[in-house]
């Protein structure tokens, strides 16, 4: 069986046709311009992948939330347990970019990374 | 305070912050005014990914992409003025009139001006949404700042209207929040986001896309209850049989995006009808002596990328502008225009230059076209030649032209293979 998917890894978003064997595994990939389109077409059967951003909370910093992503791309069947999690995460002023964090899921701990410096209230940048 | 620079920029986002450290770097004393507390511009609230891949040769998120900028114009020592507005440009003083909280109102004279005011969300007023005019209609950028920077949700259940990439990323995020997307309505046959983001956003989160489907009309007193959605034709008039309703409380537009050019109109710069930015040359200076002008302020950029090595090029001209301004002598310049097949391009001037090297033009193409020759040329030579498959309006195209050999005017046409 074929599926036809736009790989998602650059802007080109090439137009990949993935070919599978009949237990649905992954057998070859045509319409990718790199190596990273077959990866991704791989992924893409076995077990979808993404890297999900979001934002927390942070206690008296100068802006009310702090944009975060997670470390590395999460199966997509974990995004709902991971974005539930972060909703109720907090950190305190300052951090920085840069900064890892783990957030703890139903499913598993997510490791993350702060996507922006945030310094306490009334700091002068 | 110091009231006079070499160079001048007007806007601190990625466009801006690029210009400035290029400026800096050519030995010109350098001023970015801000309007905002951040510098970054809009980068701050596009909290996804996909961002700095031709840079950075990484994947960062919109606020990671403009801190590694902020922090390299820390190094570079450039001067800052946040929280301040540009209110007029006098082009012919070379000065600008600044307000601000902290320095007041005052003139700034610059030697020369960059213009990196990016772009603006066309809103309601710039489409045909009859209707009433209930709370709970957002332009997706505005749906983006309160989500993303305030942390407020701003409905549960959303129709969006155009399909532009910012909407579908919005579509992404509110699903992620816990709202219901339950559809996305583009006018045209197809979408003008890119690729990716129709199958990252809508895709992996079951959200429909109806392509030749608008709005015609919203629902709602105080709070919007639901809109109707019909086909439309290829004259794109609803078609009175395929009206639906869809009960919603939110309806968010993705409906283009267009370059802020107050200042520029008010300053007696010339804009282009096509881009709606500003007529500049291949050194992205506009027909104003001493007036440059980067980033979407001149053409509204697909990637971030590409706005930040427009802003290094103005940057660079700007600079030598300022440092050699004395001597420098104005040459005629050749104008170029838009043949079969095109929408809009940049740059429209071609003047000459000492290194008759090659130039950059970024294109977009007025409709889909599966197989095309793109020719830029005049009447004596072709500068341009190359055949592409799927060219998109939603995609531009940029190219490496060869500088011509005669001074007469240049055409650049697509044809259909």
């Amino acid at each position: 069986m074929d599926v036809n998917k736009i790989c998602i890894v650059c802007p080109k978003g090439c137009h990949l046709n993935i070919e599978m064997n009949r237990d649905n595994a992954f057998l070859r990939v045509t319409g990718n311009l790199c190596i990273r389109g077959e990866q991704y077409a791989r992924e893409e059967i076995d077990n979808p992948k993404r890297i999900i951003t979001t934002t927390i909370k942070v206690i008296e910093g100068s802006i009310k939330r702090v944009p975060i992503k997670t470390a590395t791309s999460i199966s997509k069947s974990q995004i709902e347990d991971f974005i539930t999690s972060a909703t109720s995460m907090a950190v305190n002023a300052p951090v920085y970019m840069g900064d890892v964090l783990t957030i703890d899921g139903i499913q598993m701990k997510y490791i993350c990374v702060i996507g922006r410096t945030v310094l306490k209230v009334d700091t002068k940048l | 305070m110091k009231n006079s620079f070499d160079v001048v920029i007007i806007g601190g986002g990625p466009a801006g912050i690029a210009a400035a450290i290029e400026s800096k770097a050519n030995g010109a004393s350098t001023l970015i005014i801000e309007r905002d507390a951040f510098l970054g511009g809009i980068l701050n609230q596009c909290i996804h990914n996909g961002f700095g891949l031709t840079r950075y040769n990484e994947e960062l998120t919109g606020p990671e992409y403009a801190e590694r900028e902020i922090n390299q114009l820390t190094r570079a020592e450039v001067t800052v003025y946040k929280n301040t507005m540009v209110v007029t440009i006098d082009a012919k003083e070379h000065r600008i009139k600044i307000v601000s909280k902290d320095y007041g109102v005052l003139w700034i004279n610059y030697t020369s001006l960059v213009l990196a005011m990016g772009c603006r969300e066309r809103a309601r007023g710039s489409v045909i949404l009859p209707g009433k005019r209930p709370a709970g209609v957002f332009t997706a950028g505005t749906a983006q700042f309160y989500i993303n920077i305030m942390g407020q949700k701003i409905g549960n259940t959303v129709f969006v209207l155009g399909s532009g990439d910012i909407g579908l990323i919005m579509a992404r995020r509110l699903s992620l929040e816990g709202c219901k997307v339950i559809g996305v309505a583009e006018i045209r046959s197809f979408s003008s986001g890119l690729n990716r983001n129709i199958a990252q956003c809508l895709e992996d989160y079951s959200i429909p896309l109806m392509l030749e489907h608008t709005v015609v009309e919203v629902h709602g007193d105080s709070r919007v209850t639901g809109v109707t959605v019909a086909r439309v034709n290829e004259r794109y008039e609803p078609i009175e049989s395929t009206k639906a309703f869809y009960a919603c409380d939110t309806l968010l537009l993705s409906v283009g995006l267009i370059p802020e050019n107050e200042l520029t109109v008010q300053a007696g710069i010339k804009l282009d009808a096509y881009t709606k930015g500003p007529v500049v040359n291949q050194e992205l200076e506009t027909e104003v002596d001493g007036v440059f002008a980067c980033g979407n302020v001149t053409f509204v950029h697909d990637l971030v990328d590409y706005v930040s090595a427009s802003g290094k090029r103005a940057g660079h001209a700007a600079a030598l502008y300022a440092l050699e301004a004395e001597t420098r002598q104005r040459e005629m310049a050749i104008s170029v225009s838009l043949g079969s097949n095109i929408a809009m391009l940049m740059p429209q001037r071609i003047v000459k230059q000492n290194r008759s090297e090659a130039f950059e033009m970024m294109l977009r193409v007025s409709k889909r076209i599966e197989k095309g020759k793109i020719i830029v040329s005049n009447d004596r030579e072709i500068l341009y030649t190359a055949i592409r498959s799927y060219l998109s309006p939603g995609e531009a195209i940029t190219l490496s032209v060869n500088y011509p050999n005669f001074n007469l005017p240049i055409k650049v046409n697509v044809i259909e293979l």
